[in-house]
């Protein structure tokens, strides 16, 4: 018998010889690879089997009968060995992996794999009674696994369905047992007795029935659990009436879940031995002798070369080193994203017993031109509690009584002062002897200590649009004033404030239209009471891009979700866009766009009438888009031409926003969608709402320095849109249920003593200056 | 005590007790009797030495008795049945009446008008005799039912509840109250030694047994005698004594000429190894049961006859011709079999002659046999033969007609002819196993495997069977559906499934099922149920719980996946087989299957294993030229660059760059590829990519930019390259 070792973490495999060059791993399985499962009369299986099959009516039992390691080099053995019967596709697989505590785990690597694999739990079965004549049994009568011995008969009829072949079984406290063909007693832990009932056929009240189904002319099936506790082989039928079936469930051996252990390097013996034995299925044959059977085999053990194998991921360089990622990544691999500041160097291991092999590292961050960052830690697990076990095996181990131990990790907590590129390195310094590198890989660190100081473009105006002759950059526009709430009359008179100002704080609500519930809430609704009446006034807007607004089919199709693709569908965009990035005459439409920006900033990429198609968000370095998500609102402003003089009484456009990547990552074309469909942006005034997700599903989890209030980076940068179009007027078609435009509810309004408020006893100055408040920029 | 029944020998026990007058010779009342299983106590044989045969006058009344004409309780008179008024049953399925208890012992009759309680008006009754079940019948509300057997001691009704009404019973064995005569004495123990001649008299007609036959009987009868009761035969056969009942079952006058029957009629004449007297010369209503003369064995039981002439037996309606089947036989030669099965209304019929044409081809023979077979469920009265022929042709017709047999050797009139059965032919004859096949986008070439001589078998030969070759067109479908409900089987199962109806549910039929750990095959669809075939022996079946998940998948030889291609005949197949099969041009690497199968007669034989012919796309061109030019550098220090091809191509291109300049013959080692991968230039000629070129600093650099046409195989053309001059840094 050939034995094999088995590295769970990394699924890297060795054929056991007792050659110091073929050394195994601390963590390895040993792997015994039997014909079929066997029992263990070693109790070190941790799901151990019956070993039993039905041979030719033989009754075969192999049994494991001795398990044991010896530590050569100290000459004892090893304590708390453990062997488990793993897992595969369809159930457990017949070999023994020795060391292993549960059987999944060996499945890490092949996660495909995992989730289709199960261990062996006997099915529910149901034994019928056969087909032929109806009669009676005096005698004990065998059908399949089930013996059945009748107090004083039973009876076996034909059922009054003609569909059913077989026969039903009548025999009240009879004896119901379970065994093997040889005798062998079977035990069970779930059992049922399918019964034919009758229209108004009585079940006596301390009988259960679990199930009950409809059949045909008045008959049912019904199903009545036998309580037999936590296993048995017999009960008696409890029952008097006709028996279809018998559901049962043969009792699992009990399960245990130890701690595994890892070995010391040094030399080993594995020593196994067993027998075969087999039972004849009548007394009229001769049972075989037994037959025996052993294997021993010595290995070696020493410490892995690497940590590698065991790094299952890295918050500090490029995650793709640790197992392969497809998707949106278009950093140089070996390097990936710069580095936030202000989140921990995190190096998350697989298992939970690093820190049994290096109790603690030293992480340290070698830049190129600036001081290094060195750091002892400890080992530590995780706080989490993660850990990176199928979820099968960590399913198997909950319901066996385990737990789940989170595996380790180190995190520098040093702060990491200078950006640029830096090789990150952990190795470990004993406390005797030289300090030897267990890993390395390049890093780069952010000029930018997180995400929204990375994306922040704190300027108010758009200035530098592109088009099919070059860029254009024009003079800022200023803002347009807020007015303020202490002079709302006036201000509404004016038009300076819209009637949803004042109805509505989030702007989202906009999009459709105001219902009147939502004034309840509303400043007007607790500056006027009641409102019961809703007067026409702000126009109705488009739900989708109208007239020639939506984007071209050919850049629409590439405003699609991130994709290892998104480099290419930038270029494609800006080059379908006809737009020339380069005033330099000449030069190639798309020259210099890979170039990186001194500072973060945003540009239109505009067709010929000078309507933004994208507004592009560049940055000086790359940043992990997957983790951007941007939305955005655009408030019409008055003059279709020039700066902006004036808000619109129109509602705000509520738009979603695609984010199409550059190269290299480092800005990205966002692409507004009205209604799903992709559009040319007005002129307005907008609002881009920026969140950047620490914990993205599906990547790595980014752990902050200091906790985020909400869990992620937000941003919010509000500027003006000044070139282009204004955005067209839905034409009216009886503009009912709208919100009432502010001059026609003043003239509704009486001003005077405050009247009694409907919610709350907040006088209109009182909610002035919480509104003043809520906006201290107000002006 | 072990007692005699005046009944039937052999096999089958449901014999009627004797007939009515019989006036065919022998003239009389016919009887006949056979022995118990096991031998009485103390005696180390089953029967006795002599049995005495007794008769009394009973007034019968034709026109009344109880109705019942046939069985063991034929002509009984009313007032011998024992009477127990209405009796309800209720409590579980089924519900039982013991009518040991009732009436003291088993019986032979049970009579009762059926009323059903709630639910069905109509229940499954059946009857037992100890552990056998005797009688299984339909009941419907209001029915006048009777049971007979030679023995009935437990009732049970697969109802929850019902009523008896005028439950009667008839126990035959019962201490008669009539005055019986002895009228012979038949000396058994003399039949195993005199000569033919001397038992010539028993039977008092013209015997078909002679004395050769009588001998051979003799000898039946001796090893009977001399084997202990009980002792088991050779080989698991019948032993001595089953033997001799099989003997005497085979004829009435079989039974006679052995002692166990006897004629009370005018033909007889001098006894020599027995005694009789007193026989009837005319037929007249009399009682019979016989008696063993030492008592060893208690009294049998009584046999009404009346006083008239017997009843003709019934004619038997056409027989069923069933199972029939053309199949190739194990010796290689064309094998078919059939049953024929007959049912009648007289439990006395013991068996029939059958009249059978066989047509074989064009040939028709015509064969007239005995039929005494049974099958466990065939009730009384119905039987069947099994019938099977090596033959030349596999168009094979059976017709048949049978008259019924007793166990008094009478024989009825000739029932019809049933039509013509045309026996269906069960074949499933595997096609010539292929090799490899190709295919040129207009013609495949299917090559069998060696030795490449495959012939038809002698069915499909017979047939002029083709071959016919099949391409798969579409994959199986698959199906993930909720169990809403099972109504398990021992044989199927019945689930009705949740969920959207798939747009052609028959298509799963002959496909698989998983549930849990139940797998099956799909043999019927009819959404939302469908029903699964859960072959499983003896042993248990998996169990389909509430909730589980049904994955149903299509058969992949399933018929609907596959398209004909070509059919060619089966004789002569050559070793490589080649039709036209024109198919589109291949723009990716594309797997062709082709599958054979058998025609023959109107049948399809199962797919064959697939052989699959690989189609690859044309080898590209290489590109068009191109100029390249440098859009910038990212801040990875990747330099993006734009290709510009000089005419458009529809071909999926890909960018690649080698450092310095490379002669195209060296490139393709020492390139390596841009970022952007295989995809097709816009317009055709626009190319980007990002590429790790060099970013020279003071010095200026040189690149080799090459591009290779790539097709949906990942087949590649060759490089066409261009030399790229990077600037130094001004």
């Amino acid at each position: 018998m050939d034995l094999g070792a088995l590295h769970p973490i990394s699924g890297r495999q060795w054929k056991l010889t007792d050659e110091q060059a073929n050394a195994i791993w601390p963590d390895v399985c040993l792997v015994v690879p039997f014909g079929a499962q066997v029992a263990d009369a070693t109790n070190t299986i941790v799901n151990p089997v019956n070993g039993e099959s039905v041979q030719g009516g033989w009754t075969v039992t192999s049994t494991l009968l001795t398990l044991q390691l010896t530590d050569l080099v100290q000459d004892i053995k090893v304590a708390g060995v453990t062997a488990v019967w793993a897992a595969g596709p369809g159930g457990d697989i017949p070999a023994l992996h020795i060391l292993g505590n549960d059987p999944f785990s060996w499945l890490t690597p092949h996660l495909d794999v995992a989730g289709s694999a199960s261990t062996t739990t006997y099915p529910l079965r149901d034994q019928w009674f056969g087909a032929g004549p109806a009669q009676l049994f005096a005698k004990p009568r065998r059908f399949g696994g089930l013996v059945v011995a009748p107090v004083e008969f039973g009876v076996l009829l034909a059922p009054p369905l003609g569909w059913l072949a077989t026969r039903v079984l009548r025999a009240p406290n009879a004896k119901l047992s379970f065994s093997y063909p040889s005798g062998k007693a079977i035990k069970v832990d779930q059992l049922w007795l399918g019964v034919l009932r009758g229209i108004e056929e009585p079940i006596e009240q301390n009988l259960q029935v679990d199930e009950e189904v409809p059949l045909v002319d008045g008959w049912s099936l019904a199903l009545i659990r036998i309580d037999v506790g936590k296993g048995t082989d017999a009960v008696e039928i409890p029952y008097g009436g006709s028996i279809l079936f018998v559901r049962y469930r043969q009792r699992p051996l009990t399960v245990t879940t130890p701690e595994r252990i890892t070995l010391q390097p040094g030399h080993y013996e594995l020593t196994l031995s067993g027998v075969t034995q087999a039972k004849a299925p009548a007394p009229e044959f001769d049972d075989p002798p037994d037959k025996p059977w052993s294997a021993t085999q010595r290995f070696w053990v020493e410490h892995p070369p690497s940590l590698r194998p065991y790094v299952r991921f890295t918050t500090l360089g490029d995650d793709r080193l640790f197992g392969p990622k497809r998707g949106f990544d278009p950093t140089l691999p070996g390097v990936g994203f710069p580095a936030h500041g202000d989140y921990l160097p995190v190096v998350r291991f697989c298992v939970p017993y690093v820190k049994g092999m290096f109790k603690n590292l030293r992480l340290r961050v070698d830049y190129l031109d600036a001081p290094n960052v060195s750091q002892e830690v400890d080992v530590l697990a995780n706080v989490a509690g993660e850990s990176a076990l199928p979820e099968a095996a960590q399913i198997w181990k909950a319901a066996h009584g385990g737990t789940v131990p989170p595996d380790d990790e180190v995190f520098m907590t040093s702060p990491l002062p200078s950006a640029g590129p830096a090789s990150f390195r952990l190795s470990h310094v004993p406390a005797a002897g030289a300090e030897f590198e267990l890993d390395s890989w390049g890093v780069q660190i952010s000029r930018f200590p997180n995400a929204a100081t990375h994306l922040a473009w704190p300027v108010t105006c758009i200035t530098r649009f592109y088009r099919y002759d070059g860029p254009h950059d024009q003079t800022a526009c200023p803002t347009i004033g807020s007015p303020k709430w202490k002079e709302v009359a006036r201000n509404i008179f004016w038009g300076r404030i819209r009637a949803h100002d004042l109805h509505v704080h989030e702007p989202e609500r906009l999009g459709p239209q105001p219902k009147q519930t939502d004034f309840a809430e509303s400043i007007a609704g607790q500056l006027l009471m009641p409102i019961d009446v809703i007067i026409t006034g702000m126009p109705e807007e488009y739900a989708t891009p109208p007239d020639d607004w939506p984007l071209p089919s050919a850049l629409a199709s590439l405003a699609e979700p991130l994709g290892a693709d998104a480099a290419q569908r930038f270029l494609l965009f800006l080059w379908r866009s006809k737009v020339r990035l380069s005033a330099q005459a000449g030069a190639p439409e798309l020259a210099d766009v890979g170039d990186p920006v001194e500072s973060t900033t945003i540009e239109a990429v505009c067709d010929g009438e000078n309507r933004p198609l994208a507004l592009w968000l560049r940055t000086p370095e790359p940043i992990d888009w997957r983790r951007v998500h941007a939305d955005m609102t655009l408030r019409h402003v008055n003059s279709d031409t020039g700066c902006p003089t004036s808000y619109a009484n129109r509602h705000t456009m509520a738009l979603a926003v695609r984010l199409l990547p550059s190269i290299d990552g480092s800005g990205a074309l966002l692409v507004a969608r009205l209604g799903g469909v992709p559009t040319r942006l007005p002129r307005g005034e907008i609002t881009l709402k920026v969140a950047y997700e620490p914990a993205e599903p599906g990547l790595v989890k980014l752990r902050p320095r200091t906790p985020l209030p909400s869990g992620h980076e937000t941003l919010s940068m509000t500027f003006l849109q000044p070139f282009g179009q204004t955005w067209p007027i839905k034409p009216a078609e009886g503009a009912v249920g709208v919100v009432p435009h502010i001059p026609q509810l003043v003239q509704k309004r009486k001003f005077g003593p405050p009247e009694p408020l409907p919610y709350g006893k907040q006088a209109v100055h009182e909610l002035v200056e919480k509104l003043l408040a809520e906006e201290p920029t107000g002006q | 005590m072990n007692r005699l029944s005046l009944a039937a020998t052999g096999w089958v026990a449901q014999q009627p007790t004797g007939t009515g007058w019989v006036a065919d010779h022998p003239i009389g009342n016919r009887l006949r009797w056979s022995w118990p299983e096991d031998a009485a106590e103390g005696e180390h044989r089953i029967l006795p030495e002599r049995i005495l045969v007794e008769r009394a006058p009973v007034d019968i009344d034709v026109d009344v008795g109880a109705g019942i004409v046939l069985g063991p309780a034929a002509w009984v008179p009313l007032n011998l049945w024992q009477h127990h008024g209405d009796v309800g049953l209720s409590g579980l399925t089924p519900v039982e009446l013991s009518l040991s208890q009732l009436a003291g012992g088993p019986v032979q009759a049970v009579r009762f008008i059926y009323e059903a309680w709630f639910g069905s008006t109509q229940a499954l009754v059946q009857a037992f005799d100890v552990e056998r079940c005797v009688v299984t019948r339909w009941v419907q509300d209001g029915e006048l039912v009777v049971l007979q057997a030679p023995a009935i001691d437990r009732l049970t009704v697969m109802r929850p509840a019902c009523v008896l009404r005028q439950l009667s019973t008839l126990d035959l064995y019962a201490p008669s109250k009539l005055s019986f005569d002895v009228i012979a004495e038949i000396n058994l123990a003399a039949t195993g030694a005199v000569a033919f001649s001397a038992v010539e008299p028993r039977y008092p007609a013209k015997p078909t047994l002679y004395l050769t036959r009588w001998t051979e009987l003799q000898d039946a009868w001796n090893a009977a005698w001399a084997e202990a009761p009980g002792a088991v035969g050779p080989n698991g056969g019948p032993n001595a004594w089953h033997a001799l009942q099989i003997a005497l079952a085979a004829r009435w006058e079989h039974a006679v000429f052995c002692g166990l029957g006897f004629v009370d009629g005018p033909d007889n004449s001098a006894p020599v190894v027995d005694t009789w007297h007193d026989l009837l010369t005319a037929p007249q209503g009399v009682a019979y049961r016989i008696r063993d003369s030492g008592e060893k064995l208690a009294p049998s039981n009584v046999v009404y006859v009346p006083g008239a002439q017997a009843s003709d037996l019934v004619m038997l309606p056409a027989p069923a011709i069933e199972q029939g089947a053309v199949r190739l036989g194990s010796s290689g030669k064309i094998h078919v079999s059939w049953d024929i099965a007959w049912t009648g209304p007289n439990p006395g019929t013991i068996g029939v002659e059958i009249e059978e044409t066989l047509t074989i081809g064009s040939n028709t023979s015509t064969e007239t046999y005995g039929g005494r077979g049974r099958r466990e469920l065939d009730p009384p009265g119905a039987g069947f033969v099994h019938r099977e022929e090596e033959v030349a042709s596999h168009l094979v017709a059976v017709s048949a007609r049978v008259r019924p047999q007793d166990g008094f050797d009478r024989l009825g009139l000739w029932g019809p002819w049933t039509s013509p059965i045309v026996l269906a032919i069960d074949h499933h004859p595997q096609p010539p196993l292929l090799r490899s096949a190709t295919n040129n986008g207009t013609t495949t070439i299917l090559t069998q495997s060696p030795p490449a001589d495959w012939v038809p078998d002698a069915l499909v030969a017979a047939a002029n069977g083709t071959v016919r070759i099949s391409r798969r067109i579409a994959e199986p479908t698959r199906l993930s559906a909720s169990v809403i409900r099972a109504i398990p089987s021992s044989d199927f199962l019945l689930v009705k499934l949740g969920g959207v109806t798939p747009s052609d549910p028959a298509a799963y039929v002959g496909g698989q099922i998983r549930i849990g750990t139940l797998s099956g095959t799909v043999t019927l669809v009819s959404w939302p149920w469908a029903t699964v075939d859960v072959p499983h022996g003896d042993g248990p079946t998996a169990a389909v719980p509430a909730g589980a998940t049904a994955e149903l998948s299509q058969s992949p030889t399933h018929p609907a996946l596959f398209v004909q291609v070509h059919q060619q005949p089966a004789k002569g197949l050559p070793a490589v087989v080649t039709f036209p099969d024109a198919m589109p041009v291949a723009t990716s690497a594309q797997l062709l299957e082709y599958r054979a199968q058998l025609v023959f007669a109107g049948q399809v034989g199962p797919l064959g294993p697939a052989v699959q012919a690989l189609r690859l796309p044309a080898t590209p061109k290489v590109p068009p030229p191109f100029k390249v030019t440098t859009l910038g550098v990212d801040f990875y220090h990747r330099t993006v660059v734009q290709l510009e091809l000089t005419k458009p191509t529809p071909d999926l291109l890909e960018v690649w760059w080698a450092d310095g300049n490379v002669s195209v013959a060296d490139f393709s080692s020492r390139a390596v590829p841009g970022d952007a991968g295989v995809r097709h230039a816009e317009i055709g000629t626009i190319l980007f990519d990002t590429l790790s070129l060099p970013v020279p600093k003071k010095v200026p650099r040189t690149v080799t930019i090459g591009v290779q046409a790539v097709n949906g195989a990942d087949g590649r053309s060759a490089f066409l390259t261009v030399v790229h001059a990077l600037p130094a840094a001004p």
